[in-house]
C-alpha cells in the first residue's frame, strides 16, 4: 500500500492507441507511477475526481471516436473545473501558434510526439512532481 | 414353331420377290431357311449391322426405322433384308417387331447355294433385286432429303429465335451499361464540378474578403483623417455599403458552406443574455430610426452559462430580428426566449422573434424558407437582401437540431420561432480563458506602440486590433526598418511590433540598431512563417518574443501583456517546416524499437502489432479520403499515423506524412499531393509486409 502510495498519479490521454501503450510502458517501466489511459478526453474528466498529479493530454482526440471534444477543450475544462491542475499538452503539431494556445490556456508544456517525447515526458514529469 | 418346307415354299410364292420363281426352287429355300420369333419391341437387327440375309415376315409386324424417325412399316407376306443378298454393305436402317413377329430367315450363302443351280433364275433375282435397290435408295434419298430439309428448316427457325433473342439480350445489355456509363459520367461530373465550386467558392472566400477589408480599413483611417463635411458624407457612403457588401457575401458564403455540407457548429459555453443583448446593439439604431420598439423577453428560469455554438445562434436572432424590423413600419418586435424543459444536463428552449410588420399569405410562407426567394419578387427591390439570410437561418437551426418555422397573417405580422435543445455548462461564467481578460486590456491602457510593417492591410488589421481592444492606445506606424529607427528616435514608445520582412531595412536589421542604444524596449517580431530558424533568428538578433500571423486576439493581446510584463514566450523546440523528402526511402530501423524495448522481444512484438492494426485501420480510410477528395479527413488521418512511423523506425516515412500534412494546411491542395500520398501508401504497404515476416520469424 504504501509503495502504490508514494507513486505519482498520471493520467494519459490520446487516441492514438499505439503511442499511447508506448508512453505509458515507459513511464510504468521507472517504476515511480501509477499511470491511467484514455483514449478521449471524456473519459478522463469523469475521473478527474482522483485527483491526478499530472495529466498529459493529446491535441487531436477525436480520431477513433468521432465527435470527441479535442485536447484544447478538454483543457479548458479541466482548467475551469481545477485551475491548478498541471496539464502537458501533447502533439504532433508542429506550429508555435498552436504551443502558444495551449500555453495561453494554461497547459505547462507543449511536447511535440516523436521518438524523444518519450524520454522528454518522463523528464517533464520529475520535473512537475 | 415347325413349319413345313411345303408350306413355306407356299408362302414364299405369295410374296413378288419370289413370285416368278418355280415351286421346286422355292421349297429349295424353304429348306435352307430359319424360323426366327421376334416379340413386339426386339430390333431384328441395327443400323449400320452388316446385314446376311433376307427375312420373310410370315406373321405380325416391323417397322423401318432410323432411331425414332420410321420410314416404313411393314406386315406378314412382305420381306425386307433382301438388299443383303447383293449388298454387304452396312444396314441403312434398323428393324424392329412392332407386334410378336415371326420371320423366315434365308442366309445369303444360303440363297446363292440354291441358285447357283438355276442360272436362269439367279440373273433375275438378281436383276429385280438391283432395280429395287435403285428404287428404294431414290426414296430414301428422298425422304432423307426432306428429312434434312426439315431439319434445316427447324434449325434455321430455332437459330434465328435464339439469334434474335440474343441480339435483344446484348442490345439491353449496351443500353444499359451505356446508361449505367452515362449516370457515372454524369455524376463525376457533378462531383467534380462540385469540387471545383467549393474550391472556388474557398478561393473567393478568400479574394473577396481581403480587397473588402482594406477597402473597410482604408475608409476607416480616412475617417479619422478630420474629412470635410462633403468628403465625410462619401466615405460613409462607402462604409455602409462595404457593410452591406460584406455581409451580402458571408450569406454566399455561408450558403454554399451550408449546400456543401462543411457547415459545423461549435460547442462552447455560451450566455443567452449576452447573445440577445449584442442583437440589440447591432439592431437597435436600425429599430430606432423606423420607430419600432425593439423588446427582448428572456425567460428568468434560464441557467447562465449553457453550451452551444454562441456565434451561429447570434446569427439566427440577428437576421430574424433583422427581418422584423424591416417589414415592420410600426408596433414593435419581440425577441422571445423560454424554458421548455430543464432536467440538470440540458435545457430545451424556445426562441421566437414576432414583429407587427406586413405578414405574410399561406403562398408566401410555403417558399419563404427557399434560397434566394423572399415573400414576393418585388420585396427584394423594396427590402434589398439577398434573399438567402432565411434559408441559412433554416439551415443553422436544423444543424441546432431544431426546425426553424413561421406563423404569419398578412397585415397582422409574423413570428419565427424554433425549439432547439443546449447543454448546460458545470461553468458559472463564461472561463474567463476563453477571450482576452478586460483587466489584461486594461493593464494596457495607455500604451505607445511603434508598429513596423510593410504591408498596408497587415497595418490596418493590427492597428484595427489594438485600437478596439486598448483603452487609448496610442499607435505610430513605420513602413520598413529605416523609417522603424527614424521614429523610434523621434518618439516614446513602450513597445514596438516589428515585421521581419521589410524593404529597404529588414526587421531583425532594424531590431539590430535599435538594440545598439536600447536593451530594454519589449520587441515582438511578426511573422507568418512559424518555423524555428526564423523565430530562432528573432530571438538571436534580440527580439523579446513573437506573434504569429494572422492575427488571433489571445495571442496578439497575450504575447503584448507578457512582453510588457517581462515575460519570455516559453514554447518548446519545435523542428523547422518539413521538406519534400527528396528520396522516399521506406526503410526501416529497428534501433530505436530495440532501444525503447530494451530489446525485449515480447513489447517489439506488441508495439509492431499495434503499428500493424493501426496501418491495416488507415491505409484504406487514406486511401479513400483522397479518393473522395476529403482533404482535411486526409490531413487528420495523416496527422494519425505520423508518430508512428517516427516510433516503428521509419523517420522518412514520418518526414514524408508531416509534408503532406503541412501542404493540405488551410485547405489547400498541393499539386503533388496524389505523389506523396501514394508515395506514402507505398512505403506503409511495404512496412506491413517487412513487420509481417518479422512476427512470423523473430
Amino acid at each position: 500500500m504504501t509503495m502504490t502510495d508514494a507513486k505519482k498519479k498520471v493520467f494519459l490521454v490520446d487516441d492514438d492507441n499505439m503511442f499511447l501503450t508506448m508512453l505509458s510502458d515507459h513511464l510504468e517501466a521507472t517504476d515511480k507511477y501509477n499511470i491511467s489511459t484514455f483514449s478521449t478526453g471524456e473519459a478522463c474528466l469523469a475521473r478527474l475526481g482522483e485527483k491526478p498529479d499530472v495529466v498529459v493530454l493529446d491535441y487531436y482526440l477525436d480520431s477513433t471516436v468521432p465527435g470527441s471534444l479535442n485536447g484544447m477543450e478538454i483543457l479548458k475544462r479541466i482548467k475551469s473545473a481545477d485551475s491548478d491542475q498541471k496539464v502537458v499538452m501533447l502533439s504532433s503539431q508542429e506550429h508555435y501558434g498552436v504551443a502558444l494556445q495551449t500555453i495561453a490556456k494554461g497547459a505547462l508544456y507543449y511536447v511535440i510526439k516523436d521518438n524523444q517525447s518519450f524520454g522528454e515526458v518522463e523528464r517533464l514529469l520529475g520535473e512537475i512532481v | 414353331m415347325k413349319i413345313s418346307p411345303e408350306s413355306l415354299a407356299e408362302l414364299f410364292q405369295q410374296i413378288d420377290l419370289f413370285g416368278s420363281i418355280p415351286f421346286p426352287v422355292l421349297r429349295e429355300l424353304a429348306v435352307h431357311s430359319k424360323i426366327r420369333q421376334a416379340p413386339a419391341g426386339e430390333t431384328i437387327f441395327h443400323k449400320n449391322d452388316i446385314g446376311d440375309a433376307l427375312f420373310v415376315i410370315l406373321e405380325g409386324e416391323v417397322k423401318v426405322h432410323d432411331a425414332d424417325f420410321v420410314v416404313a412399316h411393314q406386315a406378314a407376306g412382305s420381306f425386307f433384308g433382301e438388299l443383303a443378298l447383293i449388298d454387304e454393305g452396312p444396314r441403312s436402317m434398323s428393324i424392329s417387331a412392332t407386334s410378336d413377329a415371326v420371320l423366315a430367315v434365308i442366309g445369303r450363302a444360303e440363297v446363292y447355294g440354291v441358285l447357283k443351280d438355276y442360272p436362269a433364275v439367279m440373273q433375275m433375282v438378281v436383276g429385280m433385286l438391283t432395280r429395287r435397290l435403285r428404287m428404294q435408295t431414290d426414296k430414301l434419298v428422298d425422304q432423307l432429303r426432306q428429312r434434312e430439309e426439315e431439319l434445316t428448316r427447324l434449325v434455321e427457325e430455332r437459330t434465328s429465335e435464339v439469334m434474335r433473342q440474343k441480339e435483344e439480350a446484348e442490345r439491353q445489355r449496351a443500353q444499359a451499361e451505356l446508361e449505367k456509363k452515362e449516370a457515372q459520367f454524369q455524376r463525376q461530373r457533378a462531383e467534380q464540378s462540385e469540387r471545383f465550386k467549393q474550391q472556388f467558392l474557398a478561393n473567393m472566400s478568400h479574394e473577396l474578403r481581403t480587397p473588402m477589408n482594406a477597402v473597410m480599413g482604408m475608409t476607416h483611417i480616412l475617417l479619422q483623417k478630420q474629412p470635410r463635411e462633403d468628403q465625410l458624407r462619401y466615405l460613409d457612403s462607402v462604409m455602409r455599403s462595404s457593410k452591406n457588401l460584406l455581409v451580402i457575401l458571408n450569406e454566399i458564403l455561408d450558403i454554399s458552406k451550408i449546400e456543401a455540407g462543411k457547415m459545423e457548429l461549435e460547442n462552447t459555453d455560451l450566455h443567452i443574455e449576452s447573445i440577445l443583448e449584442q442583437v440589440v446593439a447591432t439592431l437597435g439604431y436600425r429599430a430606432e430610426e423606423k420607430k419600432v420598439a425593439l423588446l427582448v423577453d428572456c425567460d428568468s428560469a434560464m441557467p447562465p452559462v449553457l453550451t452551444g455554438d454562441p456565434v451561429r445562434l447570434q446569427q439566427i436572432l440577428l437576421n430574424l430580428t433583422g427581418n422584423a424590423i424591416k417589414f415592420t413600419e410600426r408596433g414593435e418586435v419581440v425577441i422571445r426566449v423560454n424554458v421548455l424543459k430543464n432536467n440538470g444536463l440540458n435545457c430545451q428552449l424556445r426562441f421566437s422573434v414576432h414583429d407587427t410588420g406586413i405578414g405574410m399569405t399561406p403562398e408566401q410562407v410555403a417558399v419563404v424558407f427557399e434560397s434566394f426567394r423572399q415573400a414576393s419578387s418585388d420585396t427584394t427591390r423594396k427590402y434589398g437582401g439577398t434573399g438567402l439570410g432565411l434559408s441559412i437561418s433554416k439551415h443553422l437551426v436544423g444543424l441546432f437540431g431544431g426546425n426553424l418555422s413561421v406563423d404569419s397573417e398578412p397585415g397582422k405580422g409574423s413570428v419565427f420561432h424554433f425549439d432547439i435543445t443546449l447543454g448546460i455548462s458545470a461553468n458559472k461564467n463564461i472561463a474567463a480563458q476563453e477571450v482576452v481578460s478586460q483587466a489584461m486590456l486594461d493593464a494596457l491602457a495607455g500604451i505607445r506602440i511603434l508598429i513596423a510593417e510593410d504591408n498596408r492591410y497587415n497595418l490596418i488589421v493590427a492597428t484595427e486590433t489594438l485600437e478596439l481592444k486598448i483603452p487609448d492606445v496610442r499607435i505610430t506606424a513605420a513602413a520598413n526598418g529605416v523609417e522603424t529607427i527614424e521614429k523610434y528616435r523621434a518618439g516614446q514608445f513602450d513597445l514596438i511590433l516589428m515585421d521581419v520582412h521589410m524593404p529597404v531595412m529588414d526587421g531583425l536589421e532594424a531590431t539590430h540598431r535599435i538594440r545598439e542604444t536600447d536593451k530594454n524596449i519589449p520587441i515582438l517580431a511578426l511573422t507568418a512563417s512559424v518555423i524555428k530558424s526564423e523565430v530562432q533568428s528573432c530571438l538571436d538578433c534580440g527580439m523579446s518574443g513573437w506573434i504569429p500571423k494572422p492575427f488571433r486576439d489571445v495571442e496578439f493581446f497575450g504575447a503584448i501583456y507578457n512582453a510588457l510584463q517581462g515575460n519570455k514566450n516559453a514554447l518548446p523546440e519545435i523542428p523547422d517546416a518539413p521538406s519534400a523528402p527528396a528520396e522516399s526511402s521506406g526503410d526501416i530501423d529497428l534501433k530505436f524499437l530495440e532501444e525503447l524495448t530494451g530489446g525485449n522481444p515480447a513489447r517489439m512484438r506488441k508495439y509492431i502489432g499495434l503499428y500493424l492494426e493501426s496501418a491495416a485501420g488507415l491505409l484504406p480510410q487514406i486511401e479513400t479520403t483522397l479518393a473522395a477528395g476529403d482533404y482535411e479527413r486526409l490531413r487528420r488521418l495523416v496527422h494519425t499515423i505520423k508518430p508512428q512511423f517516427r516510433m516503428v523506425g521509419m523517420p522518412h516515412t514520418g518526414d514524408l506524412a508531416a509534408y503532406i500534412e503541412s501542404g493540405l494546411a488551410d485547405g489547400q491542395i498541393p499539386p503533388d499531393l496524389h505523389e506523396s500520398v501514394g508515395r506514402l501508401l507505398e512505403d506503409t504497404r511495404r512496412s506491413v509486409v517487412v513487420f509481417e515476416t518479422y512476427l512470423q520469424t523473430a
